[in-house]
């Protein structure tokens, strides 16, 4: 049967669970990238991204009919997974590992920017980046999440709070402490004095 | 207050204000509420300002890894796995028809082998052998005394077995000039269903029959047709000579 690429999710994966290769292809590329970004963005390793997503997309493999529709959508569902594995990553991860990879040369890794600008101008941009990326892998796991689905992916509240399967009131909450937490980050880097009051407290 | 309006403070401006334009659950009031707020509050205007530039940042590093993109591994080993788990499936799926199908083909073959063997085995029985039987059993002198059917059975090296009705019984004068003796304790209803067996023996195992036996004779070896029956027990015998 002809791959739509309009079909439904539930279709496909019953079509993958039955041994359909070319639905669970067009599953995998229609959701892979946005898992890979979060778990990217939540782990800092490329390698660690890497393994999470194989390690959702085989539950997909293994155990399709662990997603019930009527309990949410796929990428919902998928979301989930990835949480659970990034969760996992951490708790497997020593404490002090480096949260920014590294190449093999020693300098920072994963970010590339487009823009001609001049070789000192790259250098602070990149910089900047790294420490960005830097205070938001530092972030508490729950306000990372949260600022990575709102500020990175720029999901609306609502996506976010089904995503995490938690009330809209959860995220608001959230993203306003990890804001918090990331703005007196980002404000030492920046050798600012600090003015978020509600982090004193 | 002003215009009627409760003005916002800064707490619910660090909750609510920095989000305004974004959140849609906030409304034009409470949005118009964290401007107004932000022109009067410079801490605020100044945690609102140091937002602006932490979310130019931010969508910085968010457009840094926008491109990024899972290496094309990580499909070949999952459709490797899909392989995995699913081939062997439609490879066995495919056994069991298969063994299913041999199966029932195999039925079917010795349904149909049975069938005609058994068509065939009553169709020769219905023929001459069965008229061979009617005849033997018309044919019959008195019982004898004496012997089992057991006693009559052993069948030596060469012993043949006529099927009744067969066409070398006749050539062989089976049921030439001689009657068939029954056996005291067989039936003739058993018999008709029988096969004749012809087997070697000494003239003296006819004793056993009940038959009388010339003792100069009595060493010599014999032909004898036993009426074998269908339970495999002897009923009768004859002398074809």
């Amino acid at each position: 049967m002809k791959i739509r690429q309009n079909d439904q999710d539930e279709e496909l994966l019953k079509r993958s669970a039955k041994g359909d290769e070319e639905a669970f292809t067009v599953l995998y590329r229609r959701h892979v990238d946005v898992l890979y970004r979060f778990a990217f963005r939540m782990t800092g390793s490329s390698w660690g991204a890497e393994e999470i997503i194989q390690d959702v997309f085989m539950t997909l493999v293994r155990e399709p009919g662990k997603y019930d529709a009527e309990r949410g959508t796929l990428p919902a569902f998928l979301f989930g997974i990835t949480r659970n594995k990034i969760m996992k990553y951490h708790e497997r991860l020593p404490r002090e590992t480096s949260l920014v990879e590294r190449q093999e040369d020693g300098s920072g890794g994963g970010l590339t920017l487009r823009d001609s600008f001049t070789p000192a101008m790259w250098a602070e941009q990149r910089e900047r980046l790294e420490k960005v990326r830097a205070a938001v892998m530092e972030l508490p796991i729950e306000f990372r999440e949260t600022v990575v689905l709102c500020e990175l992916e720029e999901m609306s509240y609502d996506q976010a709070a089904r995503m995490l399967d938690c009330p809209i009131g959860t995220i608001r909450s959230r993203l306003h402490r990890g804001r918090a937490l990331l703005l007196a980050k980002l404000e030492m880097l920046r050798d600012a004095p600090r003015r978020w009051s509600s982090v004193a407290r | 207050m002003r215009n009627g309006r409760v003005d916002m403070n800064c707490e619910e401006f660090e909750i609510l204000g920095l989000e305004s334009q974004r959140d849609v659950s906030i409304s034009d009031e409470g949005r118009e509420r964290a401007l107004q707020h932000a022109r009067v509050c410079g801490r605020c205007a100044a945690l609102g300002a140091s937002w602006e530039a932490a979310q130019t940042e931010l969508a910085a590093l968010a457009e840094s890894s926008l491109l990024l993109h899972v290496p094309a591994r990580v499909e070949t080993r999952l459709l490797q796995q899909f392989r995995l788990k699913h081939q062997p499936r439609q490879e066995r799926r495919f056994l069991q028809l298969a063994t299913w199908a041999l199966a029932a083909a195999a039925v079917i073959v010795c349904t149909f082998g049975v069938w005609d063997w058994h068509k065939w085995r009553q169709g020769s029985l219905g023929g001459d052998s069965k008229a061979a039987a009617v005849v033997a059993r018309d044919k019959v002198l008195s019982p004898a005394t004496g012997s089992s059917a057991t006693n009559v059975s052993p069948v030596t090296d060469d012993s043949e077995i006529l099927m009744a009705g067969n066409e070398s019984i006749e050539g062989k004068g089976g049921s030439g000039g001689n009657d068939f003796i029954q056996l005291p304790g067989s039936s003739l209803q058993e018999a008709e269903d029988g096969a004749i067996v012809r087997v070697g023996m000494e003239r003296a195992s006819l004793a056993a029959f009940g038959l009388p036996v010339n003792e100069d004779e009595a060493s010599d070896w014999i032909q004898v047709d036993v009426l074998v029956g269908s339970d495999g027990s002897a009923q009768a015998v004859r002398l074809p000579e």
